[in-house]
């Protein structure tokens, strides 16, 4: 197991490399850049770049700089757009908010769409079992973008229940419209996939097994059935994640949340290189470790898996 | 009384071709003791007569007719009722060994589960039962393998597990579902003892349920030979074999190779199985391919005639 | 209770197949025996038909401002029939109509082309990598295990920032970060289908490995590719409108059916609701019908699977 997971952070390292370099080339080739001095800086940002990334060396030793930084002092280089601060402060201050409402979407996801879809396949043909299935592909088509304007719609403008936006801390009533509206679309995926791969599982010759043991219903479901469909649920949970971090945009826009999201979307409006590289950065360290844990987890669940 | 008593069995499919019959009309008895072989091609209904008696069909199978365990009507129950049937009473190992155990399961924990369950033994307590019937069957280093998972142990190994565990609760009956026919031929040899040994050991009946004549002679007590979802013939195995009275087992036993015997043609049954769509045409549903039929075979079904041990159904 | 398992037919007990029809023609019959399918394809239809047609029959363009309308979008802007404006206007007085047209077909074309970039990519990199197989394969789909890593979003958000905001980048990004999903596929079929016999007598006959993917490979696999692509659609439009909600995307005065939405739901608390139900109302048609074509073609090439 620790040689699995020795195997597969050498294969998330150079990934996380590649990221970097490309992200920093891209952005060093691109018409206009601000590294080529081509586009009018505030003389204070140019001077901390020029101290920063030594922008006369060549490219390479400029991107062995800017890894080490971050590497060494987890130093992301000065924000363009907000003058006095660093990224690595922004995203200090932002990242705190997403990964809270994002946490609770992510839990709210699995455990509500994993019931949904266990009992809906469970019941199969039934009139619960078609109202879910109704629901789920409903909401397949309500991402964050649709699901934040109708949520405010509904409980701010008619209903008066819920504040339209701001985060206060991450009080409840703050809370709620963020994790629905990042949730909707992936609990439905989710219970679709558990119900699907839960009947797959209830038509196999271990089930059969099972119950010609005589064991009784839950003991068939909670021991047999369970495990194995999980397996699909387990290998959409990478996707989920990123799903959550990027619509973390959407949701920090919107509801003026103040996550990561929302200094994401500005310095891409303003061109601010540093921060979105920055960010870009991070969510694919966090991606690429939590696709090391779900790959760790699904070899857990499966005992044929040779690591 | 006999131990299981089934009685005009009819198994329905209702699918998105049509409604497939797959059993009709289909009255076994099985005493303690005994072997009763059904023998059949691929959709003869066998497999199906067997998984009625469970209570295993599948939601879109319907049923009718009686099975009656020790005067008990069992058919229609639902899965709650029949647990207490199930494993303790009558335990069924299934054809294909390779995917009839829990993948993700140890074996240790599939087999105590029974005990577990049926007579609320603690896992340690259970332990110990499962090691000396995994030894009974015949499995060397048990407690390794009682630790493994499924996908390090062979077929012919996990068919053995299989065994072991129908076995834990001393059902009455054991029905075994084309135990043989997905593992090697040196193996199967193996299994068939071992099922013989347990009929010895622990006095219970057991369905063995084959398309293989050859593995029936060896080991059966009864044979009933099923096509198109009827029992066509049935009877004592030696005399069944020495004297068929149904056309149907005629050609079965002529097709079987002999060694003993200078060939130089294989014999065949010419046609091919019906379809089991087109429920009622009349007559003797072996007629199409019947060496022997008469105009009076497409009128209508041959009664079932019962002289001594045996039946069969036949106008001749 | 009666036990749960699906529709599980004794595989013994099927009846045969009577006719001699051919694959594809069973497959069409089965597409037009599943109705939610069939109606599906017949709503995209009529989408498609409405966002090429739409604008030409209205006298207003996507640009026009309605001066009339101006003052009091909430009371002159609202849909209706004698005005020209069947769905209202925007806060500009432009005519939502026309604008929801646009904004669909962009939605559609990017929808469609992106797929189409993430089928051509991914097959050839599939079926390269899966018939050539050994290090190469190895290689190749270690490159795909890397990229799939990647929060591609956050990737074709600084793509669209360091060389500016285009649909065509906005197309080949969308396809060029879809394609992984596609590739594996591919590549899985083509490891099946390389054992298959008429590769191995074209390989024994001297043809070469281009010409054994291009003639024998990839016609092979055009069904799974297809019904993948027509499933990737609703996703690339997904995406499409996930940038142009943000304001990254489609650049005014062009629509798309996210930048509607955003500029209907900037504007909800003015009473103006329109202006987000109409682009609503075709984002959830066009997704809802492709999911339901692409999954009635799945299970009509493969009947086995997808009772989900």
């Amino acid at each position: 197991m620790v040689a699995y997971i020795l195997r597969r952070l050498l294969v998330g390292i150079p990934t996380l490399l590649a990221l970097v370099v490309f992200s920093y080339l891209i952005i060093v080739a691109a018409p206009g850049s601000p590294f080529l001095g081509e586009r009018s800086l505030p003389p204070e940002v140019l001077a901390n770049m020029e101290a920063r990334y030594g922008l006369d060396q060549p490219i390479l030793r400029q991107v062995m700089n800017y890894v080490w930084g971050i590497i060494t002092e987890f130093d992301f280089g000065p924000s363009f757009s907000y003058k006095d601060r660093t990224v690595t402060e922004i995203i200090a201050q932002g990242f705190p908010i997403t990964l809270t409402y994002g946490f609770l979407a992510f839990l709210i996801s699995v455990a509500v769409g994993v019931t949904l879809g266990v009992i809906a396949a469970v019941r199969q043909n039934s009139w619960y079992d078609y109202l879910a299935v109704g629901i789920s592909i409903g909401a397949q088509v309500l991402p964050n973008f649709v699901m934040a304007p109708i949520l405010v719609l509904v409980f701010t403008l008619w209903l008066g229940w819920l504040p339209g936006g701001g985060w206060q801390g991450g009080q409840l009533p703050y809370l709620i419209m963020p994790v629905i509206a990042l949730s909707t679309s992936f609990m439905a995926s989710i219970a679709r996939i558990t119900r699907s791969s839960m009947l797959e599982v209830l038509g196999t010759d271990f089930i059969l097994t099972a119950r010609a043991k005589g064991i009784g219903f839950r003991r068939l479901i909670f021991r047999h059935a369970l495990k194995p469909a999980m397996l699909p649920v387990v290998s959409y949970l990478g996707p989920t994640f990123v799903g959550m971090i990027t619509g973390s945009v959407v949701i920090d826009m919107y509801f003026s949340t103040g996550g990561i999201g929302q200094f994401f979307v500005n310095a891409a409006i303003n061109r601010d290189y540093p921060l979105v590289m920055g960010i870009t950065i991070l969510t694919g360290f966090l991606t690429i470790a939590f696709n090391l844990v779900v790959d760790v987890i699904y070899a857990w669940i499966d005992p044929r898996i040779r690591y | 009384m006999s131990r299981l008593r089934i009685r005009n069995l009819c198994v329905d499919f209702s699918t998105p071709d049509g409604t497939v019959s797959a059993v009709r009309d289909v009255s076994l008895d099985l005493e303690d003791g005994e072997i009763l072989a059904i023998v059949g091609e691929s959709g003869s209904g066998k497999s199906q007569t067997a998984f009625a008696a469970m209570g295993l069909l599948p939601a879109n199978a319907r049923c009718s007719g009686s099975v009656c365990f020790d005067g008990k009507e069992i058919l229609g129950l639902d899965d709650d009722a029949l647990s207490g049937i199930r494993a303790r009473e009558i335990a069924m190992i299934f054809q294909n060994p390779m995917t009839s155990l829990n993948p993700y399961r140890r074996i240790s924990d599939q087999m105590t589960e029974v005990l577990e369950v049926h007579q609320g033994l603690s896992k340690k307590a259970a332990r110990t039962q499962c090691i000396a019937m995994l030894e009974s069957v015949n499995i060397s280093d048990a407690r390794m393998r009682f630790e493994q998972f499924p996908h390090e142990c062979s077929g012919g190994m996990r068919q053995r597990v299989m065994i072991a565990m129908s076995l834990l609760c001393r059902p009455r009956i054991l029905i075994a579902d084309e135990p043989t026919t997905a593992l090697d031929v040196t193996i199967q040899a193996q299994v068939i003892d071992l099922l013989k040994m347990i009929r010895e050991r622990y006095g219970m009946a057991i369905i063995l349920i084959t398309h293989d004549l050859g593995l029936v002679a060896g080991c059966s007590d009864r044979v009933a030979v099923m096509y198109a979802g009827r029992v066509m013939e049935s009877g004592p195995t030696e005399e069944l074999f020495l004297s068929p009275r149904h056309p149907y087992t005629d050609a079965l036993l002529k097709s079987l190779i002999r060694m003993d015997e200078d060939t130089s043609r294989l014999y065949s049954i010419s046609g091919s199985h019906p379809d089991t769509t087109d429920a009622g045409s009349g007559g003797c549903p072996f007629n199409p391919r019947c060496p022997v039929s008469t105009i009076a075979c497409s009128a209508s079904l041959p009664a079932v005639r019962t002289v001594g041990s045996r039946s069969w159904a036949c106008i001749r | 209770m009666v036990f749960p398992i699906g529709v599980r037919i004794d595989p013994e007990a099927r009846p045969g197949r009577r006719d001699g029809r051919s694959l594809w023609q069973d497959s069409r019959a089965r597409f037009m025996h599943n109705r939610a399918a069939v109606a599906s394809a017949s709503v995209l239809l009529l989408v498609c038909l409405y966002s090429i047609v739409g604008p030409v029959s209205s006298e207003w363009s996507t640009e026009a401002i309605d001066w009339q309308v101006i003052g009091d979008v909430k009371q002159h802007g609202r849909p209706s029939l004698g005005s020209g404006h069947f769905f209202g206007t925007d806060e500009l007085g432009r005519d939502l109509f026309v604008r929801t047209a646009m904004g669909t077909r962009v939605s559609l074309m990017v929808g469609i082309f992106g797929a189409l970039v993430a089928m051509v990519v991914g097959t050839l990199y599939g079926a390269v990598s899966g018939y050539v197989g050994g290090v190469v394969d190895s290689i190749m789909m270690r490159i795909v295990d890397m990229l799939m890593a990647i929060p591609f979003m956050f990737v074709l958000i600084l793509l669209l920032m360091v060389f500016g905001r285009s649909v065509t980048l906005l197309f080949i990004g969308i396809g060029l970060v879809s394609w992984l999903d596609m590739a594996r596929i591919v590549r899985g079929q083509t490891l099946s289908i390389k054992q298959m016999e008429f590769v191995e007598h074209a390989v024994a006959t001297g043809v070469s490995t281009a010409m054994i993917v291009w003639r024998h490979i990839i016609p092979n696999i055009l069904g799974v590719v297809v019904v993948y692509a027509t499933l990737l659609v609703p996703n690339m439009i997904l995406y499409e409108s996930f940038i142009s909600f943000l304001g990254l995307g489609v650049q005014e005065p062009n629509a798309s059916l996210g930048s509607l939405i955003n500029s209907g739901a900037s504007r909800m608390q003015y009473g103006t609701l329109w202006q987000i139900g109409f682009p609503l109302f075709f984002f959830v048609a066009v997704l809802l019908g492709f999911f339901f074509v692409g999954d009635g073609m799945r299970d009509a090439l493969d009947p086995r699977e997808g009772n989900g």
